[in-house]
C-alpha cells in the first residue's frame, strides 16, 4: 500500500477532425498527411494500431477521460468529475502518458494524468496509442500514450449545455487570420454538483443517499498562434486551466469535506525551417501545476507546485528523424523538498520500405543513462513491432519523507504486437494481437521494519487480442457508421514479490478479461440518432482475487439534429447516459451516477 | 514531523493488541476472531472467524450474516455481554453484532469525523472510546448504543483502559498533529479529566497490570527509539524506562512480568528486569496471546488477504490461516 497522501493524490488529483497546425514541421514525408507529432509518420505507417476517437464522441463528452470511456477505453473512475485515470493492456495509469503538442502532461509528482482536468469541447483530436513506448515517447510511455491536439481550422462555435446533477456547461472557440498569422482561441467552463443518488450498501436497511461534496467547477483557455511561410514555421501555444473539486470519498467512509484545486499553465512555442531536403525545427515549453489538497478534518494541507521547463531540438529528413530534447523539473511541496531533475535524451527514428525503428538513450540527472528502442515493420495487411519502454520513479515514490527509495531504478517493458488489417465484405477488421512484460515495476511494500516503501518488484505479463470491426455506408439518403471492439486480455502477476505472496498467477486487480464495445450511428437529413453499449467484464479489486465486482452493461442513446441556416447552423443534441438506470462503480464504493440526461445546444457560423 | 505523516504512520504502521485472554489452555476450542480493516477508503474491511478445535475459519461473518459490508478500516473488536462492538475507524461507526450469530444488533454512529479507534469498558456498563481526528474520548451506552457525551481530554487518543473507577487515555498525537506524549484520566462515572501524566513519545497502546500501568510508545519514526513504559498507576511516577530501538506498536501480555511487543519484529519484554529478547525479525500487523502461543497477523503487502500465524513464545511456527485483508486486530474469546 501506497502512503495515505500518495494515495490522496492518486485518488483526487489524481483534445478535436485531424491535426496540423504545429505538427506539420515534423514532415517526414511531404507526400502524406502527417498526423503524430513525435514520430512524422502518416497511421498507415505505423508498426502498431492508432485509434482514433471519433469526433462526435469527444465533443458529446464533456472531459478527455469520458470521452475515452465512452470508446471503450477502460478508466478508473472515482465519480464525475472526480480524478479519471486509464491505463493500457494491463499497464497501471502512471505508465500511461498523456501528451499535448507532443509533451507529457503527466503530474511531475505523482505520474498520472487527471483526465477529468480536459475538457473536450477544446480539443480537436483525441488519439490513444496502446503500442507506442518509451523509444517515441519518452519516461513513463511505458503502457501507452494519449494525445490531445487543438486544431486552427475549427469554425467559430459556440456550446452551451446542461444536464442532471446541476451540470451546466458553456464554451466557445474561433479561429481567425492576423495578416499571416493563424490564431485560434478556445474558452470552457463547467460546473455541477454531482448530488445523484446512490445505493449506501453500508446501512441497514440500504438505503437511497445524495452524493455529497462532489461538487466541481473547472475552467480552460486555450489559445494558439502560428505563422507558416513555405520554408519557415513559428508557433506559440498557451494553456491555462483552473479546477476547484469537492472530494468526496468512498462511501464506505463518512462523509468527506476535502477539496483540491488544481492549476494549470502551459506555454509551448517552437520554430522550424527547411534545411536541406528536411526540416530542423526548436520547440520548447513551460508548465507549472499546482495542487492543493486540503481536508480540515484531517488537518491535511497539502500544496504542491511543479513546474518543468523543456526545449527540443530535431532534424528531419524524409525517412529520417534525429532528436534531442532536454527537461527540467523543480517541486516546491509542502512536504518534502526534492533537488531538482535534470532529463535529457537523443533518438533516432528511421523508416524505409515499411520497416521502422527508433533507438533512444535516455539520461536522468537520479539515474543516469539507460535505453529504449522499437523495430517494426508493415506490409500489406500485416504489422508487427517489438519495443523496449522504461518508466522511471515519480518524485514521490524517491522522496516521500523516511519512505521514499533513492535505490529506485526504472521500471521497463518489453512488448511485443502483431496486427492484421483490411477489408472484408466492405468491413474494416483491424485485428492487434500482443504480449507485454512489466519488469521491475515499482510498488509499495511493507519491510521488515514495518515500513511500507517503494521497491522494484512488480512484474505483470499480459496478453491479448483487441479486434475491431468498422462498417460505413449509405443507404437511401440513410448513413451508417458502426463499431464493434472486443477486447481479451489475459494479464497476470508473475513474480513473487515476498514470502506468502498469493498474487501469482492471479488477474491484475481492476483488469477485466473482456470489454466489448458496440455502437452504432445513424444519420438522415440533419438527423442523427446513436444507440451504444459497452460490456466490462468482472474485475478483481484485490491482487489476490479476493474482491469481485460484478460484470456491467451499459447503454448510451443520443439523437441530435442540425439545421442549418445563412450564416450558421444550429446543432441541438440530447444525450442519455447508463439509459437502464444500473448502479455501478469504475472503482469500489465509489459510486458512478444512473441514468442521466444531458443537452447541448451547438452553434457553428459558417 | 508534518502532520500527514502522523495520519500515515498510525494508519499504515501503529499495530493493533489483543483483547483479554484466559481459560482454556492453548486455545483449542476456542474461536478466534481477527479484525481486517482493509485498505483505507477501501471499505474491504472484515471480521473472520477461526475455530481452532475444526480448524475452520470463516471469512466476512459480518457480511455473511448482514448481507452488507462491515466498512472502512475496521480497527479494534470489544467483548461485553451477548455482544461484539467492532469499532469501524474510518466510517466512524461501530457495529455491534450478537456474539452467537454475528447478526447486527445496532449501529453506533460517531459525531463527526472522529476516526474512532479503541472502546474499553467500565463497571458501570458503559463504553469509553478513543477517536484519532476528535478532540474527545465518546462515553456510549452499551445497553441502548446511545452517544452519551464527549469528553474533551485533547486531541488524537489510541490506546484506553479503564482500571477500577479510572480511564486511562493514551494521547498519542498533540493538536497540530505531532506526537503526543501524554496520558489522560478520566473519572468514570462523573466523566471529569482528573489529570494528564507525561509519558514517552507517541503512547499507543496501555495495559493494567497489578498496580503498574504499561504504556507502549511508538517513539519517532525514524529514530527506532519506540520503548515500555511502567507507570506507578496511582501516582502516574514512571517506574521503569524500556527501549526497543525499534519503532513499537501494540502489545500482549504474557504474564504480570512478561509481554510481548510488535517493535520492528517482535520482542519480549520482561517488566521487571527491563530485559529485550527478539522473538521475530519480521514485522507483523497485530499480535495476541493466548495463554501458551503468541497469534500473529501478517498484513502481507496490504493488498491481499493476510495471515495469521501461530507460533510458540520463542519464535517457532505452529499453524497458519489465511485471514482478511490487513488483518489488524486478533480477539480470542474469553
Amino acid at each position: 500500500m501506497r502512503p495515505i497522501y500518495t494515495t490522496y493524490l492518486l485518488y483526487w488529483l489524481l483534445l478535436p477532425p485531424t491535426v496540423i497546425a504545429q505538427i506539420r514541421d515534423t514532415l517526414l514525408l511531404p507526400e502524406v498527411r502527417i498526423t503524430d507529432v513525435r514520430l512524422g509518420r502518416p497511421d498507415s505507417m505505423m508498426a502498431y494500431r492508432i485509434d482514433r476517437i471519433p469526433i462526435r464522441t469527444v465533443h458529446s463528452s464533456l472531459t478527455l477521460g469520458e470521452s475515452l470511456l465512452k470508446s471503450g477505453i477502460l478508466l478508473r473512475g472515482y465519480g464525475p468529475g472526480v480524478l479519471q485515470t486509464a491505463g493500457f493492456r494491463g499497464f497501471a495509469a502512471s505508465q500511461t502518458q498523456v501528451l499535448w503538442n507532443g509533451w507529457g502532461l503527466n503530474h511531475g509528482m505523482v505520474g498520472v494524468t487527471d483526465l477529468s482536468l480536459y475538457p473536450s469541447f477544446l480539443m480537436s483530436e483525441v488519439v490513444v496509442n496502446r503500442g507506442g513506448g518509451s523509444a517515441e515517447y519518452g519516461n513513463a510511455a511505458i503502457g501507452g500514450i494519449i494525445e490531445i491536439h487543438q486544431s486552427f481550422d475549427d469554425p467559430t462555435t459556440i456550446h452551451t449545455g446542461v444536464g442532471s446533477f446541476g451540470s451546466l456547461t458553456f464554451g466557445g472557440k474561433t479561429a481567425f487570420k492576423i495578416q499571416e498569422t493563424d490564431v485560434s482561441l478556445g474558452a470552457f467552463r463547467r460546473q455541477t454538483r454531482n448530488d445523484f443518488f446512490y445505493k449506501d450498501v453500508f446501512r441497514f436497511p440500504i438505503v437511497d443517499r445524495r452524493r455529497e461534496n462532489a461538487s466541481n467547477e473547472l475552467t480552460s483557455l486555450m489559445m494558439s498562434m502560428r505563422h507558416e511561410r513555405p520554408n519557415r514555421v513559428r508557433y506559440l501555444n498557451l494553456w491555462l486551466s483552473g479546477a476547484d473539486s469537492e472530494i468526496p470519498g468512498p462511501i464506505s467512509a463518512g462523509i468527506a469535506q476535502a477539496t483540491q484545486t488544481d492549476i494549470l499553465r502551459r506555454v509551448n512555442a517552437g520554430t522550424s525551417f527547411r534545411y536541406a531536403r528536411g526540416w530542423i525545427g526548436v520547440d520548447a515549453i513551460a508548465t507549472q501545476q499546482r495542487l492543493d489538497y486540503l481536508d480540515a478534518a484531517s488537518n491535511v494541507d497539502s500544496r504542491s507546485e511543479v513546474s518543468i521547463g523543456g526545449v527540443r531540438l530535431f532534424w528531419a529528413m524524409p525517412g529520417i528523424r534525429i532528436q534531442t530534447e532536454s527537461r527540467v523539473t523543480s517541486i516546491d511541496f509542502t512536504e518534502y523538498a526534492p533537488p531538482v531533475r535534470y532529463e535529457s535524451a537523443i533518438s533516432i527514428t528511421a523508416v524505409r520500405n515499411g520497416a521502422s525503428g527508433t533507438l533512444r538513450v535516455d539520461h536522468d540527472s537520479f539515474y543516469g543513462a539507460f535505453w529504449s528502442g522499437a523495430v517494426g515493420m508493415r506490409a500489406s495487411h500485416f504489422r508487427a513491432q517489438l519495443a523496449r519502454s522504461f518508466g522511471v520513479p515519480t518524485f514521490n515514490d524517491l522522496y516521500w519523507p523516511l519512505l521514499g527509495n533513492r535505490d529506485l531504478i526504472p521500471e521497463t517493458a518489453n512488448k511485443a504486437e502483431i496486427g492484421f488489417f483490411g477489408k472484408l465484405l466492405s468491413v474494416e477488421v483491424d485485428v492487434p494481437l500482443y504480449a507485454a512484460r512489466i519488469r521491475d515495476g515499482i510498488q509499495w511494500i511493507p519491510q521488515s521494519d514495518g515500513r511500507v516503501r517503494p521497491l522494484n518488484v512488480r512484474e505483470v505479463t499480459s496478453f491479448g487480442l483487441e479486434p475491431r470491426l468498422s462498417y460505413r455506408s449509405t443507404w437511401n439518403g440513410v448513413g451508417f457508421d458502426t463499431n464493434l471492439e472486443a477486447n481479451y486480455i489475459r494479464s497476470r502477476y508473475t513474480k513473487e514479490r515476498f514470502a506468502g505472496d498469493q498474487s501469482v498467477n492471479k488477474r491484475v486487480a481492476y483488469v477485466p478479461e473482456w470489454q466489448t464495445l458496440a455502437e452504432t450511428t445513424l444519420i438522415w437529413k440533419g438527423w442523427m440518432f446513436s444507440p451504444g453499449y459497452r460490456f466490462t467484464g468482472d474485475r478483481f479489486t484485490t491482487e489476490d482475487e479476493r474482491f469481485p465486482m460484478p460484470a456491467m452493461g451499459l447503454w448510451e442513446l443520443s439523437l441530435g439534429h442540425t439545421r442549418h441556416f445563412e450564416t450558421f447552423s444550429a446543432t441541438a443534441l440530447w444525450r442519455m447516459d447508463n439509459a437502464t438506470d444500473l448502479d455501478y462503480s469504475l472503482i469500489r464504493w465509489y459510486p458512478m451516477p444512473g441514468r442521466q440526461h444531458t443537452f447541448t445546444l451547438h452553434i457553428q457560423f459558417k | 514531523m508534518k502532520p500527514i505523516l502522523h495520519i500515515l504512520l498510525l494508519i499504515l504502521v501503529a499495530q493493533a493488541c489483543t483483547s483479554s485472554t484466559s481459560g482454556k489452555k492453548d486455545g483449542e476450542g476456542r474461536r478466534i476472531l481477527v479484525v481486517n480493516q482493509g485498505g483505507f477508503q477501501r471499505g474491504e474491511a472484515s471480521l473472520t472467524e477461526i475455530r481452532l478445535d475444526s480448524r475452520t475459519v470463516t471469512e466476512d461473518v459480518f457480511l455473511g450474516k448482514n448481507a452488507r459490508p462491515l466498512g472502512d478500516v475496521a480497527q479494534s473488536l470489544t467483548e461485553f455481554g451477548d455482544r461484539y462492538f467492532i469499532v469501524v475507524n474510518n466510517s466512524h461507526k461501530i457495529e455491534v453484532v450478537a456474539k452467537s450469530d454475528y447478526r447486527s444488533v445496532g449501529t453506533i454512529a460517531i459525531p463527526g469525523n472522529a476516526g474512532p479507534r479503541y472502546l474499553a469498558v467500565s463497571s458501570s456498563n458503559h463504553g469509553y472510546l478513543t477517536n484519532l481526528y476528535s478532540n474527545s474520548v465518546t462515553k456510549v451506552n452499551l445497553s441502548t448504543l446511545a452517544v452519551l457525551k464527549q469528553i474533551d481530554v485533547g486531541m488524537g487518543t489510541e490506546g484506553i483502559v479503564i482500571s477500577n473507577d479510572t480511564v486511562f487515555v493514551a494521547k498519542n498525537l498533540a493538536s497540530d498533529f505531532s506526537s503526543g506524549r501524554q496520558i489522560a484520566l478520566i473519572r468514570t462515572g462523573s466523566d471529569v479529566v482528573l489529570d494528564t501524566w507525561e509519558t514517552c513519545v507517541g503512547p499507543t497502546q496501555l495495559a493494567s497490570i497489578g498496580s503498574r500501568l504499561i504504556v507502549s510508545c511508538s517513539g519517532t519514526w525514524g529514530r527506532n527509539d519506540g520503548e515500555i513504559v511502567v507507570h506507578q498507576r496511582s501516582t502516574g511516577e514512571i517506574v521503569r524506562r524500556i527501549a526497543l530501538n525499534a519503532y513499537a506498536g501494540g502489545f500482549s501480555v504474557a504474564s504480570s512480568s512478561q509481554i510481548h511487543v510488535l517493535a520492528n519484529g517482535v520482542k519480549s519484554v520482561n517488566l521487571t528486569t527491563g530485559a529485550v529478547a527478539t522473538v521475530s525479525q519480521k514485522s507483523y500487523y497485530a499480535i495476541a496471546y493466548d495463554g501458551s502461543h503468541l497469534w500473529l497477523a501478517d498484513a502481507l503487502n496490504y493488498a491481499q488477504a493476510g495471515l495469521l500465524h501461530k507460533v510458540t513464545t520463542a519464535g517457532a511456527a505452529v499453524d497458519s490461516f489465511r485471514v482478511g485483508i490487513i488483518p489488524g486486530y486478533i480477539h480470542i474469546d474469553k
